[in-house]
């Protein structure tokens, strides 16, 4: 009998606490329908507790002891704690493991008893708490499931921004308006609709309704922030990084910038600044002794390098820099090479093997602010929205405002633009596609031969060639019809103002001159709103080529064995003794064991790698391997000597994004190593007697200083059609080569498992 | 994925997800790993029973008018779960498919509940969302404790 009152004593407590809970998430939202249905729900809970009451003066019955000690179990999992500072989320979720440790009370206790009529009291009473369960559950599912956004409609002020900028300018559509906020368009939450986590719904929100799922959610005015240029992908845009006193980045925002002019980003800059904040940041050199790492001073690790290097012959020597450095930081690499060891064995490792052609992509691009002009957008294996969000707003934009039709060409069995295009053709070979709609094109004389006339050389070559080749096997090799490569000539020659957007990811070198060749033949090149625009995969993967970190060319393209431009070299680094010749085929060097030295800066060839076991065959023929990175990647693991680097925020420099916009870094942070990059590369060049300097705006105008006088009666060489023999798309790694990369990549992807 | 058309629609979409309910827990009942749970989950496909019925009634009197615009705005993926019972499904995936399923009936009846004509469906609607919600959540005890005994 006591027991019995115990325990409707304890499920009155407990709906008065629910009463309390209920009524303060109704005072936290600021949503009149919310706070309504929390009202309703408090005043349930009254009823309930009513009954109870009721049914104790009432009643009385006996629980044995075999229920009893199943209820006990149930009571320990009730928690009341002060519920006056819990957030809103919070709230909701103590309510959802109240209402079913509630449920299964009442569950039991119709089970408890045979009074008929209190049976019913209490299963009605357990449906109710279900119900409620329910509720609460769907509102926090739908809204704080995602591992980037949260979404808070108590704040909500229905103004719709968010689910605008989705559907007009990202093109996911994944929000919709409800009575009391947004919720996902479909399903039960964000990862159950399109959402591609970019995050706008987060920078448009005026409320703070949609937010980062971060622990500080205070206003970022509080808070110092620097501006910057992002280091994931070429297309450069401005951000926005907020950091606290410690140096803490907490948030990145969008900002205005020379290419996102309307603040967009995406979800590397928006969600990706956790790298910043990486505790485990090298800020030593670290020398291998018996397979373990230990610190050295900078000056014994330049002596070491030093030593190294001049104990082999120059050309076994190659260097490496990443396409993620600054301007400044590979100009400096390449000088080290060539005006310290002596050779012209310097490149960035994810251009190994891309072929000669790569070098050209970015050349007479449609400027990014030319998307809105087209009549139509081609996607030439471009996975956009993965990879260059912010050009796939542009894109989208224009179609969502113009109302012009978006095609895909991809060799992939689903495009992530799927939703985003009007037409898909699927084919097996980009390369064969565009030689056979080239074919096509020339076969049946549909090309612009005005243009032609006036803007191109080698056409009479280029066809001849061109035509000897077979046209079905072409058709054959690309994986799809003479239809669908009929229908894709006749549409992109017939429009007034095409654009192809490409990724030099996908692309293959030779498939992108044939690209060049189809602008050509059609007209397009060149011309406002109407041509190319190449996707590279790093910030700062144009700087490779501008800053002549190529085996066979320097500084701005200038042929590196042109006696004039040694002479130049020369004098300018107040040398003498460059080398003569150069090697292209800097992967055979490696592959046949040629390289004995090896110096990597800012790439992680093992940890991006697409055939592990190949690097891993071909790292084992060196003697000697130095890497320069951030934090000890899979490559640094295998070197003899690691160097700490520099973020580009902490030494300042110039990116170049793909469309060849040099944008300024600026120096903000202090820098987390003694000896920044700049300096290290300063005092290895002193090393063999080559004189430079720290500052980057020095380095630049050095490197500005070498490059070729323009003459004033220059005249715009034509453009050249140039035949292609072979695909050659052997690309060796992914993620641009770059760790920061593929750690944001996995990081995203892992989030979303679970 | 076809959207509803009509209210008829909407009502043959979830008779037939009743249907499909009243198998499921049937050879639900038939692997219940207890006698009680054995004889829920055949209370439960009773209920269903009883969902259908009241639901064909409704739809053979006609009961439920709805403007095109109010159907248009409920979409049918909203209440579609893309998993099937499958004959060799593990006894939590079949949990969790069940609680999914009652899921989305409920958000259904809750919708149709907010659309009805009069308040005598309304009435109708709300209780079947409730009894989904009890279900629901009796699968999730259920695999809470499952889950917990078997790791």
């Amino acid at each position: 009998m006591e027991n019995y009152i115990e325990i409707i004593d304890f499920a009155i407590t407990y709906e008065e606490f629910s009463i309390a809970l209920y009524s303060h998430l109704a005072l936290l939202s600021e949503n009149d329908w919310l706070k309504e249905r929390f009202i309703q729900l408090a005043s349930k809970e009254t009823e309930h507790k009513d009954k109870l009451i009721n049914l104790k003066d009432t009643k009385r019955f006996i629980i044995t002891d075999d229920y009893y000690s199943k209820i006990e179990k149930i009571v320990i999992k009730f928690n009341i704690i002060a519920y006056e500072e819990l957030s809103y989320k919070d709230s909701l979720f103590l309510a959802m493991q109240n209402e079913k440790n509630l449920f299964k009370l009442y569950l039991i206790l119709s089970e408890a008893i045979s009074d008929k009529e209190v049976v019913n009291m209490f299963s009605l009473l357990a449906q109710d708490e279900a119900q409620h369960k329910l509720f609460f559950e769907l509102e926090y599912e739908m809204n704080f499931e995602h591992p980037f956004i949260e979404i808070d409609n108590s704040k909500c002020n229905l103004c719709a921004d968010c689910v605008k900028v989705c559907s007009n300018i990202v093109g996911a559509d994944a929000l919709k308006l409800v009575e009391y906020g947004v919720t996902p368009s479909t399903g039960n939450k964000l990862q159950d609709t399109l959402c591609e986590s970019c995050g706008l719904c987060i920078a448009v929100c005026p409320t703070q309704a949609i937010s980062e799922r971060s622990v500080i959610k205070s206003d970022m005015d509080e808070f110092d922030s620097f501006e910057t240029i992002c280091n994931y992908c070429s297309v450069g845009c401005t951000i926005k990084v907020h950091i606290t006193e410690n140096g803490e980045a907490i948030k990145v925002s969008g900002v205005e910038g020379t290419v996102n002019t309307d603040g967009n980003i995406c979800k590397y800059a928006r969600f990706g600044y956790q790298y910043i904040n990486n505790s485990k940041r090298i800020t030593k050199p670290l020398l291998k002794v018996d397979g373990v790492f230990e610190e050295i001073s900078f000056k014994e690790a330049y002596d070491l390098i030093a030593t190294k290097i001049k104990g082999v012959k120059p050309d076994e020597n190659a260097f490496f820099a990443g396409a993620r450095l600054t301007n400044e930081e590979i100009y400096l690499i390449q000088k080290l090479a060539r005006a310290g060891a002596k050779t012209n064995n310097v490149l960035s490792m994810h251009y190994i093997k891309r072929g000669a052609h790569i070098i050209n992509t970015s050349f007479d691009n449609v400027p990014f602010e030319e998307i809105s002009g087209a009549s139509k957008i081609f996607l030439i294996g471009s996975e956009l929205n993965e990879e260059h969000p912010v050009v796939s707003y542009m894109v989208y934009d224009t179609k969502y405002k113009k109302h012009i039709e978006i095609d895909s060409v991809t060799t992939l069995a689903e495009t992530s633009m799927k939703s985003k295009c009007d037409n898909i053709f699927k084919i097996d070979s980009y390369y064969h596609f565009i030689k056979a709609v080239n074919h096509y094109i020339v076969t049946n004389k549909l090309y612009n031969m005005m243009f032609i006339k006036d803007n191109c050389d080698n056409f009479d070559l280029y066809c001849n060639t061109l035509l000897a080749e077979d046209y079905t096997e072409l058709v054959k090799l690309s994986g799809t019809t003479e239809d669908i490569i009929s229908t894709f000539a006749e549409d992109y020659n017939l429009q007034m103002n095409a654009i192809i957007l490409f990724t030099e990811k996908e692309i293959s070198a030779p498939a992108s001159t044939e690209l060049y060749n189809l602008t050509m033949l059609t007209g397009k090149l060149g011309k406002t709103s109407n041509g190319l625009i190449a996707l590279k995969t790093k910030n700062n993967s144009q700087g490779v080529f501008d800053m002549g970190a190529y085996p066979t060319f320097g500084v701005g393209y200038q042929e590196i064995c042109d006696a004039e431009f040694i002479n130049k070299l020369e004098k300018t680094w107040k040398i003498k003794g460059l080398p003569k010749h150069s090697i292209r085929e800097q992967e055979v060097l490696l592959r046949e064991g040629k390289i004995k030295n090896i110096f990597v800066f800012g790439e992680d060839p093992l940890g991006c790698s697409i055939d592990k076991d190949y690097i891993k065959e071909v790292g084992a023929k060196l003697d000697f391997g130095v890497v320069q990175d951030y934090y000890m990647t899979e490559t640094a693991k295998q070197a003899n000597l690691v160097l700490p680097a520099s973020l580009p925020f902490e030494i300042g420099g110039h990116f170049t994004n793909t469309q060849r916009y040099i944008q300024k870094v600026t120096k903000t942070m202090p820098s987390k190593v003694s000896d920044n990059s700049y300096q290290q590369l300063y005092y290895l060049l002193k090393k063999f007697g080559v004189d430079s300097t720290i500052d980057p705006d020095q380095i630049m105008f050095e490197a500005i200083s070498l490059l070729p006088d323009v003459a004033e009666d220059y005249e715009r060489s034509k453009y050249k059609f140039v035949n292609t023999e072979d695909n050659n798309y052997m690309r060796l790694f992914d993620y641009g080569c770059d760790n920061l990369t593929m750690y944001f990549d996995k990081y995203f992807e892992n989030k979303f498992k679970n | 994925m076809k959207e509803f058309e009509n209210i008829d629609e909407i009502l043959d979409f979830a008779i037939n997800e009743e249907q499909q309910a009243v198998d499921f827990y049937i050879s639900l009942a038939e692997n219940a790993k207890n006698e009680y749970m054995k004889t829920t989950f055949f209370d439960f496909a009773k209920e269903e029973v009883n969902h259908k019925n009241r639901l064909m009634d409704i739809k053979q009197n006609g009961l439920f008018t709805m403007k095109p615009e109010m159907v248009a705005d409920l979409k049918i993926s909203d209440y579609t779960v893309s998993v099937h019972p499958t004959p060799n499904m593990t006894y939590s995936d079949a949990l969790v498919l069940a609680m999914k399923k009652e899921k989305a009936a409920f958000k259904l009846y809750s919708k149709l509940a907010e659309r009805a004509p009069d308040a005598g469906i309304k009435d109708v609607f709300l209780s079947l969302a409730a009894e989904e919600s009890k279900h629901k959540l009796r699968f999730e005890i259920e695999y809470d404790e499952f889950v917990l005994k078997e790791n």
